[in-house]
């Protein structure tokens, strides 16, 4: 079966430099976000705080998330075996392709040296690996086949962006709300379409592992997005992708997420609900604080909860060189930007 | 269910190939830094995945393994256990006579 309808708009690669503006804020209420993704959508469901300081604002700790780099990296050259296999390269040609990738994005040319990472789990050694690992266990002989787009391209990094149907309050009749993301892979699996998603852990993966993404804000988008870029084909699920990255191993698994009409319409109502509060907080100019999520950002990413802890944690006043010594500026903007 | 573990594994190593894991990435970090894409070897990028492959297959190998003495061992414990019940059995029978 072919796809009629598909926005099929390609990422572009992830070495363009990111814009120093916002583009997903209204140009009227500057402060008014417009294109939402599951980042922004999430931080805001969880402290509008958090969303003030992280969106908003555009602030990141200054030193860089292993965990983010990791992610990135891996989802990077698995799209490049991806690419390559489109392109009838060879498992051993595309899988050699994954490596440079590998090896590439993890090199930085201006301090001419490669990423140091200090984590025993995720480093670029474990990194490359996992990546060989994972192809070796699946490339050639894996049952999931990429789907190819009308284009002739793979579905792989495929960006959406659908209306949420709900106008903006501005004065503007153009500006409405939008939801953003890219899809990591669609693909067949025993004949019939799944959204796959990949993800990276130093847990073990278990039945545990998989149930959390039930309700999960990013997993109700994607499944979203399928519903509407891949009309003429159902979506019959959201395939987990999950590789465990352990000192001397690399373990992987798959499980399966599913949503229902009924749960995608009440997820979409819940959104539309939260852009509505945040237009009180926009008018108002003031995110409040959810101090009972402090520690809801207890992550492998951030051991000690909220990145944020150290700016809420003391006197307004001395807010600002609290930002200044440990926070660096950073534009995270759904309409360009990708989540791992 | 056969004894011997049929083993499909990766592309020999090349005769002659003397480069440790560690000793390619250096190799290829110094084409990284060189700027160039075609500096990276493809030879080199081969002998990464080639020993990574080998390393996985050593992995799986040996929790294979690990997998079948358990349950060689699992077995073991059952048939000490039945072989015991008979012993008392007898001797039952003995003291009877």
């Amino acid at each position: 079966m072919t796809i009629i309808e598909a926005e099929a708009e390609l990422r572009p690669p992830r070495h363009e430099a990111l814009t120093s503006i916002n583009t997903s804020f209204s140009q009227e209420w500057p402060k008014l976000q417009l294109y939402w993704d599951s980042v922004s959508l999430g931080a805001l469901k969880t402290c509008p705080r958090y969303y003030y300081y992280a969106i908003i604002c555009g602030l990141r700790g200054r030193t860089d998330s292993v965990h983010l780099t990791f992610g990135l990296a891996y989802h990077f050259a698995l799209e490049t075996y991806d690419r390559h296999r489109a392109l009838d390269a060879s498992h051993r040609e595309a899988m050699r392709e994954a490596v440079r990738a590998a090896l590439t994005y993890t090199w930085n040319p201006e301090l001419q040296r490669p990423w140091s990472s200090d984590d025993t789990y995720k480093n670029r050694e474990t990194l490359v690996r996992t990546v060989v690992w994972y192809l070796d266990k699946f490339g050639e002989e894996d049952p999931l086949r990429t789907l190819i787009l009308q284009n002739g391209k793979p579905a792989v990094e495929l960006s959406f962006r659908f209306e949420l149907e709900l106008a903006a309050p501005t004065s503007d009749p153009d500006e409405e709300y939008f939801y953003c993301g890219h899809l990591d892979k669609v693909a067949y699996f025993h004949d019939q379409l799944w959204i796959v998603d990949r993800k990276t852990t130093k847990h073990s993966i278990s039945q545990d592992f998989f149930e959390r993404f039930s309700p999960d804000n990013q997993m109700s988008g994607y499944y979203t997005a399928g519903t509407y870029i891949l009309r003429s084909e159902p979506i019959r699920g959201i395939m987990i992708d999950a590789a465990q990255v352990q000192v001397n191993a690399s373990q992987f698994q798959r499980g399966f997420v599913h949503r229902t009409p009924e749960q995608l319409e009440e997820w979409l109502t819940d959104v539309r609900f939260y852009l509505r509060l945040n237009e009180t907080f926009v008018r108002a100019d003031y995110w409040p604080q959810n101090d009972k999520a402090c520690n809801s950002y207890i992550s492998e990413a951030n051991p000690y909860g909220c990145p944020f802890r150290p700016i809420c944690g003391v006197s307004a006043s001395i807010r600002p060189s609290v930002i200044k010594s440990l926070y660096q500026k950073h534009v995270w903007d759904p309409r360009q930007t990708r989540e791992v | 269910m056969s004894d011997q573990l049929e083993i499909t594994g990766p592309t020999p190593l090349r005769e002659a190939d003397p480069f440790s894991l560690d000793e390619l990435f250096d190799r290829v970090n110094r084409g990284l830094a060189a700027g160039l894409p075609e500096a990276v070897e493809e030879s080199d990028l081969d002998g990464v995945v080639e020993r990574l492959q080998a390393a996985r297959l050593r992995y799986v190998t040996e929790g294979e393994a690990k997998a079948r003495a358990k349950d060689s061992g699992e077995k073991g414990a059952k048939r000490k256990k039945a072989v015991k019940s008979v012993a008392e059995a007898l001797v039952l029978d003995i003291d009877e006579l």
